[in-house]
């Protein structure tokens, strides 16, 4: 898989669905509001996550390279801040059936969640 | 009757002048040859054609005289021919063919001469022709002939001597097994030092090979003498396995054999010579070194990296099972384009000028590198040489192995970015666990303020 320069991610590169398959938590990030979701959906400025219900919200993107280069999310609940997490990773693959991501993604409180995501091949 | 006994005594006279002529030629002493070769220009021809059957031609035995003569002038140009072709000994030999018809030609002039004596039959004109045709001189000149010949004939015998002795004593002395076998049954007449050593000086002089050397039966040894005897033609082998018991049981030799006929001077089969070279300790040290080779071809091939050698100058000699299944190409292809090329082009340069300073300097060699697979996938391989050095510490080839260490690689750049993410991770939790401190800070003195 193919490292995406950190830099270069914008909104484009994470709309769509995301599939957990991987998650590393501790005490703290129990708590999280993340910590059991198995979906998120993220498309312009909302969200969508899936634990059994549903819970909507919206997300933000934020670069800044003074203090730390990994584009930071951050993502709230009716108005309020429930998650903040950066992006450690993004990879991409190419197969027969499209395009395959992988995004790492390192919560505030200690939470890591591994995310894939498919999308179809290109048709003539 | 004094003419018919001076008639009869120069013919005989004559006829040795042939004899020692004939001898002189084959002895290499230049004379007018013509004489020898013509029945009709020698002595004894003239006294036949111009005297003897004008003369004596009611006698019966004159005309077997006169063919005897002729045959023996014949055999005389078979031998002078034979003689100017090479073939000196053969020629030398024949002179005893050309005695027995000349004694029966001397017999024949015997019996004319009596048969001329009882009937009284004469001629007075005889002894006038008798003495134009040899004088005493001449008599005297042959006896003198016949001598110098007699001391060439005895030099040129001696340095034959000394020649066939010197010959015997190096056949003798010879460093290979030289034995001379009689006959169609193979029967050692003679065998040289170092083959009567081999045998242990078991006396097997006169026993055929059947009788000395029973346990050849059926490897095929007896039959190939009996091929040389019949047909007359050599034979050579090298490295020929013969298991024989020399006097400490049975044991496996290789030799050298040449089997040569000998033949008589008419060409017929007399016996054959052997020479044959005892190269056992050659041969087993060859197979010691093929089994060897055989032994590494084995441990490279059972080894999970790619070999390789070189010569030299880095030239590709031999690669390993691995290479052919790794890289799907054969011997001749990956030989032909050289498998650099298959070296990822954002290595490749590294790699050669790294090796070629390595062909240069002899230093060791090591350098990481992706090479396409069968697949076309590129993986992540260590390359390593060290050079191969003769007994005078010179570099004669390259060793080197090629392991895939893609795995590793892969391990070692997802450790690095473990770091790495463990860094920015650290970095991330302490911005927030400061922020969160500043916001308790604030909520603090708020609270304080509040109170106060």
């Amino acid at each position: 898989m193919t490292n995406i320069d950190l830099n270069s991610i914008d909104a484009e590169h994470l709309k769509g669905t995301w599939e957990v398959k991987n998650r590393h938590l501790n005490n703290n990030a129990a708590q999280n509001v993340f910590a059991d979701i198995r979906l998120i959906e993220i498309d312009g400025t909302k969200y969508k996550s899936v634990n059994g219900k549903e819970r909507r919200g919206e997300w933000l993107m934020i670069k800044e390279q003074e203090i730390i280069y990994n584009p930071q999310l951050k993502f709230f609940l009716d108005n309020q801040q429930v998650g903040n997490a950066i992006i450690t990773r993004l990879l991409s693959d190419k197969d027969d059936n499209g395009e395959v991501y992988k995004l790492t993604l390192y919560f505030s409180n200690g939470l890591e969640l591994i995310l894939h995501k498919q999308t179809a091949p290109i048709t003539a | 009757m004094d003419n018919i006994l001076l008639d009869f005594e120069q013919a005989k006279a004559k006829h040795l002048l042939f004899k020692s002529r004939l001898r002189s030629i084959l002895y290499g002493m230049e004379i007018n040859e013509l004489p020898v070769l013509s029945h009709f220009e020698c002595g004894v021809g003239k006294w036949i054609y111009n005297h003897a059957l004008t003369e004596y031609g009611h006698i019966a035995e004159i005309h077997e005289l006169e063919k005897v003569h002729a045959d023996l002038h014949a055999v005389a140009r078979d031998l002078v021919a034979m003689y100017k072709t090479g073939k000196v000994e053969e020629a030398r030999s024949g002179l005893s063919k050309a005695e027995a018809i000349a004694d029966k030609l001397v017999a024949l002039l015997s019996v004319v001469e009596k048969k001329v004596e009882r009937n009284d039959v004469t001629n007075s004109h005889a002894g006038d022709y008798q003495s134009r045709e040899i004088s005493m001189q001449e008599l005297i000149d042959l006896v003198k002939a016949n001598e110098a010949l007699d001391k060439l004939i005895k030099k040129q015998n001696d340095v034959f001597s000394k020649q066939r002795l010197l010959l015997l004593e190096s056949f003798m002395h010879l460093p290979a097994y030289v034995s001379i076998l009689q006959g169609k049954e193979h029967r050692i007449e003679l065998m040289n030092e170092p083959a009567k050593q081999l045998v242990n000086n078991k006396d097997i002089i006169g026993k055929t090979v059947r009788e000395a050397f029973p346990e050849l039966e059926g490897q095929g040894y007896f039959e190939l003498l009996d091929k040389v005897y019949n047909e007359g033609e050599p034979f050579t082998g090298k490295e020929m396995p013969v298991k024989v018991d020399l006097g400490n049981g049975m044991q496996l030799m290789y030799s050298n054999i040449s089997y040569y006929p000998l033949k008589d001077i008419h060409g017929n089969a007399e016996g054959i010579l052997s020479f044959s070279y005892d190269v056992t300790e050659q041969v087993l040290a060859r197979q010691r070194i093929e089994e060897a080779a055989k032994r590494a071809e084995f441990i490279t091939n059972a080894m999970p990296q790619m070999v390789w050698t070189t010569d030299a100058a880095g030239k590709s000699i031999f690669f390993n099972e691995n290479w052919f299944q790794n890289t799907g190409k054969t011997f001749e292809v990956l030989l032909a384009e050289g498998w650099f090329s298959l070296i990822h082009t954002a290595e490749a340069e590294t790699f050669l000028t790294a090796w070629k300073k390595s062909i240069e300097t002899g230093n060791y060699f090591a350098v990481e590198h992706r090479l396409k697979m069968h697949n076309n996938e590129h993986r992540w391989h260590l390359t390593r040489a060290i050079p191969e050095k003769n007994y005078n510490d010179e570099i004669v080839g390259w060793i080197g192995t090629t392991t895939d260490i893609h795995d590793l690689k892969f391990l070692q750049d997802q450790l690095k970015q473990s770091y790495e993410d463990l860094e920015v991770k650290v970095k991330f939790r302490n911005l927030e666990l400061e922020k969160q401190n500043k916001d308790l800070l604030n909520q603090l003195t708020s609270s304080q303020l509040n109170n106060s």
